[in-house]
């Protein structure tokens, strides 16, 4: 059966859905006062599960897993290109490289192989390191620029979907004669009742251009602080690498501030020394939704005709695919994965935060 | 005998820092495992009074909330960060952290005596997170600061207690409770500082960060407990050769 379906949010997260469910012959209506302006805005576009897996978080980097997998066929569709490249964790002194090492260890129980590095393996894969790099490990997580997604996504779908350009709510939601499902997908910014399942955690993100890039993803820890730097593709010689990312729980708005910005600039100078050189560009903050187990809310909700695709903390980019696909199954059958069904915290009990299962 | 600051019964001798837990949904099992006497939180970190948020949680849980200035680099910035959390979080408990500089994050002794100064002025009570140095403490405590809280080794750096004759030697200085704070990375640096006389432990990253916060934590309330109990049981001297354990006197050759 066929729905019409009107979708509150038009980041990566909202596109996907929208794109996905448009592909399946539904009916769509995207609601967002600025498109794409939000984290998707600011995301630096790590396809990286095992970069991002950590104690206790196996089920996200298993779906982080499957969505990667489904990012070739995503950004061919939308003749994005993704980089290849790999990535390398890099460590400035003995406890970062410890702290390599236990990420490595925590892979390898995972069934993935971190190739660990010597000093001079790391350094002839990317001269550009600092010669003070103690030893890193290789991944094969690939990047993309989530601002070409979602401009290429946007592009797509102008000729498909209706765009309103408002800021949607769910006051609509006992008048649905215009549609079938309402999917919610605006980030750290969950309307009532669902804004308790999210919060806002800062991330500032700088953005600089090169001449001499790093050729891999490089996700360093410079004597404790941990910092990432994903280049994308040259253009006439000079490649914009994004530096990232400061992580915060605040209450106020998204700012940049001079001390988030500093420290990251010095931690890629200290990993990086050839960006010392570089144009500066953008510093930009926004907000992740973080969810209490790290773990997306995906699936229907107790209000009937809602579904939520929001939640997605650090992981929007590479969860974007799975996703869409979630979400179109859910609109079309029904099913929900458990593990990212939206009720799994029990509404009478949002406070407390706890999983009302396992 | 339960401990006491500024004329407050503290329900245990482990408190928690908040710092770098990597769910929240960990919190409250955490508090659970470690059952700690007070929560610091950094105003700079805790999203205010979101709903969910761990200001939330620890309010619901009834926890005591010590709130902190970490990160803050002069007097000026603690003594502002500390009237701000004054004001946010209805509580005139301080702990007090100037840093110095921000690859050791060792204290400022001297800012930080300035902002003790300060804020015990305005009717704060202080704990100030200081070097391990008895003098320091000393004169912390004559600007009227509530205890002293030494730390063991860099924030962060899991090393330990890395010079026990010092912390002796500020527990000898002070008659106020001694809590020793950075640089806890496991269970047995807890129980050394109880042995060494202090009258509790903080304990942030070693649980945070840990591969099982939750088992983290148990270990370190045990490893407070264990190093309290040991210290009023009174330890054997250590001496150079072997005493055996059983009389040689009186046997039959």
């Amino acid at each position: 059966m066929l729905s019409r379906v009107k979708i509150l949010g038009a980041g990566i997260i909202g596109l996907a859905c929208a794109d996905e469910l448009v592909r399946r012959g539904h009916r769509v209506t995207l609601v967002d006062p600025a498109p794409g302006s939000g984290a998707s805005h600011a995301a630096a576009g790590m396809l990286s599960p095992a970069g991002e897996l950590w104690h206790g978080e196996s089920e996200l980097f298993v779906f982080g897993a499957r969505s990667a997998a489904l990012w070739p066929d995503f950004a061919a569709r939308l003749d994005v290109p993704l980089r290849e490249e790999g990535t390398l964790l890099a460590a400035l002194d003995h406890g970062d490289l410890q702290q390599v090492l236990r990420q490595a260890e925590l892979l390898a129980s995972h069934d993935v192989t971190a190739e660990q590095l010597a000093r001079d393996e790391l350094l002839a894969l990317e001269p550009g390191l600092s010669d003070r790099v103690v030893g890193g490990a290789r991944l094969p997580d690939r990047s993309v620029d989530p601002r070409v997604v979602v401009a290429a996504l946007r592009r797509r779908l102008a000729s498909r979907v209706e765009v309103v350009e408002a800021a949607g709510d769910l006051d609509g939601l006992d008048r649905r004669a215009d549609h079938d499902v309402t999917i919610v997908a605006t980030g750290a910014l969950l309307p009532a009742p669902f804004d308790r399942l999210v919060r806002p955690v800062r991330g500032e993100i700088v953005r600089v251009r090169s001449s001499d890039p790093p050729r891999h993803t490089i996700r360093g820890w410079a004597h404790g602080e941990q910092v990432y730097a994903v280049p994308r593709t040259a253009r006439a010689g000079v490649a914009e690498v994004v530096v990232g990312a400061t992580s915060e729980e605040h209450n106020g708005p998204p700012v940049a501030t001079v001390g988030g910005v500093s420290r990251l600039l010095d931690s890629a100078r200290r990993l990086i020394p050839g960006l010392d050189r570089a144009e500066f560009a953008e510093a930009i903050a926004r907000d992740r939704p973080g969810t209490p187990d790290n773990l997306p809310l995906v699936g229907a909700t107790d209000l009937e005709g809602v579904i939520l695709a929001a939640g997605h903390f650090r992981h929007g980019v590479l969860l974007a695919p799975l996703t869409a696909q979630l979400v179109a199954d859910q609109v079309e059958s029904g099913h929900v994965e458990p593990a990212l069904d939206p009720r799994r915290f029990a509404r009478s009990d949002l406070t407390s935060l706890e999983r009302t299962t396992a | 005998m339960s401990l006491v600051i500024a004329g407050e019964v503290l329900s245990s001798r482990l408190f928690l820092g908040t710092g770098g837990l990597p769910r929240p949904a960990l919190l409250e099992p955490v508090i659970d495992a470690a059952e700690p006497g007070l929560v610091t939180v950094s105003l700079r970190r805790a999203s205010g009074t979101a709903p969910g948020g761990l200001l939330d949680t620890l309010r619901r849980r009834e926890m005591r909330i010590l709130p902190n200035t970490a990160g803050c680099l002069s007097a000026r910035e603690a003594v502002l960060t500390a009237e701000l959390a004054r004001e946010a979080l209805g509580t005139n408990w301080v702990k007090l952290e100037v840093i110095g500089d921000e690859t050791s994050l060792l204290p400022d002794a001297v800012g930080l005596l300035d902002a003790a100064e300060t804020l015990v002025r305005e009717g704060f009570v202080v704990l100030p997170y200081t070097t391990d140095d008895p003098v320091l403490a000393r004169r912390l405590i004559d600007v009227g600061c509530a205890a002293v809280m030494p730390l063991g080794s860099p924030i962060g750096s899991g090393l330990g207690v890395l010079n026990p004759h010092a912390i002796e030697a500020v527990r000898a200085a002070v008659a106020v409770p001694v809590v020793l704070d950075a640089g806890v990375g496991t269970a047995s640096d807890a129980a050394l500082a109880m042995e060494l006389g202090c009258d509790a432990v903080l304990a942030a990253t070693a649980i945070t960060r840990a591969d099982d916060p939750v088992a983290m934590a148990t270990a370190l309330r045990l490893g407070v407990e264990a190093g309290r109990a040991a210290r009023a049981a009174g330890r054997i001297p250590r001496r150079a050769t072997a005493r055996a354990s059983s009389p040689m006197t009186g046997l039959i050759a």
